[in-house]
């Protein structure tokens, strides 16, 4: 898999007198995948995914996206139309009155020719599935799917790479769910590469790459399966849960029943305790 | 302090275009010090039916019984301070009512509105830190200052303050990180035994609403669905799964333990550590262990 | 949440609704020109029957228009009387008691009422029949000659647009915190009036404060879809100028001449 993105010992702190917000971070991010950012509130997540599209800029080290550097002035407008952001709160990112206007926002930016537009809007609504809520204004939609507007935003303009900023944390679990599909049905259909910074763990869980930050650092990297199985007391330490197979092996084990194997879904764990039945 | 609610129903902007009905003819006794959950979509009438309980919205028919206080749809609800110091509502994302300078005149203000002293209400202030989780040298800071977690505890702090015999939580963890979300929830279970509250937990996790509550109201459409302790809400599973809700995932696995071993086991572990409890037990009987 | 209204736009389709904003906004501005050219019965007749055609073909229902036009009959009925009361020419038509009430008063209130009536309901009949987003669209459109003195234009029609768009969502604001306040013992609705105007203060603070934070996430995701200013940019808003804009300024042109001649030429 290609690399899309650098991130190269990067230092940011958000002024000169406060601590560093991000401190000494190398990364990659590969075309096509999925990768998960995960740490609790003020662990510099959220930070680290402004750098990635030059919304902020680190004063040490490096970040390129598809070979541009995030801190050359003329290149920035190329990384934020291949990178895409959906923020956290569905109101503070709805520009248009009208979800349509709201679409065309971005393209208008970008100069697309008024046809182009139309046939991309009606292109990228219909992949969030809101293609009914043209003309609808934004306080007359539920959260959810003021988000799938919003990532029909950034799809419209047909960027390489979505980057979800806590996107699902203020939404109910329909609407959560709602946004969930949509971006799966993304990274495997349309092969876009998605970077979910988020505090959900079974969020976290549908991602193919894991990044654990602690205070500013990366402190942790892997598939998210392996590293919750291995790192458990890390991860609690760093203030996360664990998912709930994790925990309930956990909980056995204390009760005297080790259970083998990476079994993280509910009926892999049903058939381990089923087999210790038979062997009596 | 008993809550009586009889044949409530709420319309929003009645007799316009835009006329809603938000609540259909809701019937509801909630016994005092009890611990409710209610649980429902967004739209489902939960927020609209709490705002009854101190007199922020009227019914547009009906009746509610708050301790010895009623409100009907035809009177006009005069004087509704006294009910508004017995029932605190701590709202979602209620960081976003702190308007004070520093942090312990918000806190100082909810109780002083309902005339107590300046002194008392300073003293409340300090002994309601550490239970929120804050630690005194935050009082003298302002509140917008503070990072998200603290501002919400902050605020939680302002509502306890005016010591409410019934406690009203519209969703208050939303948006704060697993370990926020179980300290927040902790404390408001620990308050609501030690002070012996009426608490009423407005929530979309059926995992706090089965770990905490009594009983639990599911809403749909404006009307109760279902209500009932926890184990009985989740012996129909089905019903729950249909208006798109989910069940807890202890229960969820519970249910498939039940297929697979082809048995019954009670519905009540609705933590980690009750479900390995179950487990062990289940284990046991087989004669596994 | 109760829905909220903005403006008073009534989304129903008809000619007068499908009219360029631009055409509609001219329109307005030559109206409130030519009104002053009426001082006769049968100009403000004439008058009358132009606008009661353009109700007629808006198909906005009667009702909302009467219903806007409720807080207006006041500052219309004290116009009246108070030319009743002070004109002192003509003749003397009736008499009550040691008042004397004169032919001139009740014909100059008259037609100062009417004047008053026809502005605001050709007025509203704009706000009735256009989005406050075509509004903007076609002011916008038609300050853009001022571009060229350096005024900012594009920035002046996106910051009306943001508002517009977040009016609705700090309404709902405002209500959630009125709300919480309530909970805390503020009296918004009740008291005395010192204390109601004390209780704006933990209302308007935290308006501001998240109206900030809001400004500061929109300008971030502004900048994130790429947005760098007016150059360059492309437009979905398209303002298309029809026939039907040509026959309205025509019938304004139209109702011009017959006014003139009625006050000029009229015998």
């Amino acid at each position: 898999m290609a690399e899309l993105i650098q991130v190269n010992d990067v230092y940011f702190r958000y002024n000169e007198d406060a601590e560093d917000a991000v401190k000494g971070v190398s990364l990659s991010v590969f075309s096509g995948e999925w990768l998960a950012i995960v740490g609790h509130n003020g662990s510099g997540k959220s930070t680290l995914a402004k750098l990635l599209n030059g919304l902020l800029h680190p004063y040490a080290g490096t970040i390129a996206v598809a070979g541009f550097l995030t801190d050359h002035e003329k290149h920035i407008w190329e990384i934020r139309r291949r990178v895409g952001v959906v923020f956290q709160n569905p109101d503070n990112q709805f520009v248009g009155t009208t979800v349509l206007d709201d679409v065309a926002f971005g393209l208008e930016n970008n100069g697309i020719p008024r046809d182009e537009m139309l046939a991309r809007i009606e292109d990228s609504l219909e992949k969030v599935k809101m293609t009914k809520f043209l003309k609808h204004e934004p306080h007359r939609l539920s959260g959810g799917q003021k988000q799938r507007v919003a990532i029909a935003s950034v799809i419209a303009l047909k960027p390489e790479i979505i980057i979800l900023d806590e996107a699902t944390s203020m939404l109910d679990p329909r609407g959560r769910k709602e946004v969930i599909d949509v971006v799966k049905e993304l990274n495997e259909k349309e092969n876009i590469t998605i970077i979910s910074i988020t505090h959900d763990l079974e969020e976290a869980m549908l991602a193919d790459r894991m990044i654990v930050m602690n205070r500013g650092e990366k402190v942790l990297e892997g598939e998210p399966a392996q590293l919750f199985a291995m790192h458990g007391e890390r991860l609690k330490a760093y203030q996360l849960d664990l998912p709930f197979s994790i925990q309930l092996k956990e909980k056995l084990s204390e009760r005297g029943i080790a259970l083998s194997g990476q079994s993280l879904t509910h009926e892999e764990l049903v058939d381990e305790l089923w087999k210790l039945t038979l062997k009596t | 302090m008993e809550i009586n609610i009889k044949n409530l129903e709420h319309r929003y902007m009645p007799d316009s275009p835009f006329e809603r009905l938000a609540l259909v003819d809701v019937t509801l006794t909630i016994p005092p010090h009890a611990y409710i959950a209610v649980i429902g979509h967004t739209g489902s009438g939960k927020s609209t039916l709490i705002q009854h309980l101190n007199g922020l919205l009227k019914p547009t028919k009906g009746e509610i019984t708050i301790g010895d206080r009623t409100i009907r749809a035809q009177e006009k609800a005069k004087n509704l301070k006294p009910l508004r110091k017995k029932v605190g509502i701590v709202f979602q994302y209620p960081e976003h009512q702190l308007f004070e300078e520093t942090v312990e005149k918000d806190i100082c203000f909810g109780p002083m509105n309902f005339g107590i002293s300046e002194e008392a209400a300073k003293q409340k202030a300090r002994e309601l830190l550490p239970i929120v989780g804050l630690e005194e040298d935050v009082l003298q800071k302002s509140p917008f200052d503070l990072s998200g977690g603290q501002m919400r505890r902050v605020a939680i702090a302002g509502v306890l303050a005016m010591e409410p015999e019934v406690l009203i939580l519209d969703e208050p963890t939303a948006g704060l990180d697993p370990r926020g979300r179980m300290e927040i929830m902790e404390m408001f279970y620990r308050l609501h035994k030690e002070k012996k509250l009426t608490t009423i937990l407005v929530t979309h996790s059926m995992e706090d609403a089965a770990r905490y509550a009594d009983e639990i109201v599911v809403m749909e459409q404006g009307k109760v669905f279902m209500h009932g302790t926890p184990e009985e809400i989740f012996k129909e599973p089905e019903a729950i799964r249909k208006v798109g809700l989910d069940i807890p995932e202890t229960i969820e696995f519970i249910i498939k333990l039940e297929k697979k071993f082809g048995v019954r086991l009670p519905r009540h572990a609705y933590t980690i550590d009750a479900l390995a409890d179950e487990i062990i037990a289940l284990l046991k009987k087989e004669g596994s262990l | 949440m109760p829905p909220i209204i903005i403006g008073q736009y009534v989304p129903v389709d008809s000619i007068v609704h499908r009219l360029d904003p631009r055409s509609k906004l001219i329109s307005v501005f030559l109206f409130i020109l030519i009104i002053f050219l009426a001082n006769s019965f049968i100009a403000y007749g004439v008058i009358g029957l132009f606008i009661g055609a353009a109700v007629l073909l808006s198909r906005v229902p009667l009702s909302f228009i009467v219903r806007g036009m409720k807080p207006i009959v006041i500052v219309v009925i004290i116009t009246f009387l108070l030319h009743l009361f002070l004109t002192k020419q003509g003749e003397v038509v009736f008499q009550i008691g040691s008042m004397k009430f004169y032919s001139e008063g009740i014909i100059q209130g008259t037609y100062i009422s009417l004047r008053l009536l026809f502005l605001v309901l050709f007025t509203s009949l704009l706000t009735l029949t256009t989005t406050p987003i075509e509004i903007t669209d076609g002011l916008e459109a038609l300050l853009h000659p001022l571009k060229r003195l350096r005024l900012p234009v594009h920035e002046f029609a996106l910051m009306m647009s943001i508002a517009l768009r977040f009016i609705p969502t700090l309404l709902e604001e405002a209500e959630k915190i009125i709300k919480a306040q309530s909970a805390r013992g503020v009296e918004f609705t009740s008291g005395p009036l010192k204390e109601r105007m004390k209780a704006i203060v933990p209302l308007l603070i935290p308006l501001f404060v998240s109206s900030f934070k809001r400004a500061e996430d929109l300008a971030l995701a502004m900048e994130a879809r790429g947005y760098r200013g007016g150059e360059g940019r492309t437009k979905l808003r398209i303002l298309t100028w029809g026939l039907r804009d040509h026959l309205l300024l025509l019938s304004l042109f139209i109702l011009t001449a017959i006014l003139v001649w009625i006050r000029f030429y009229m015998k």
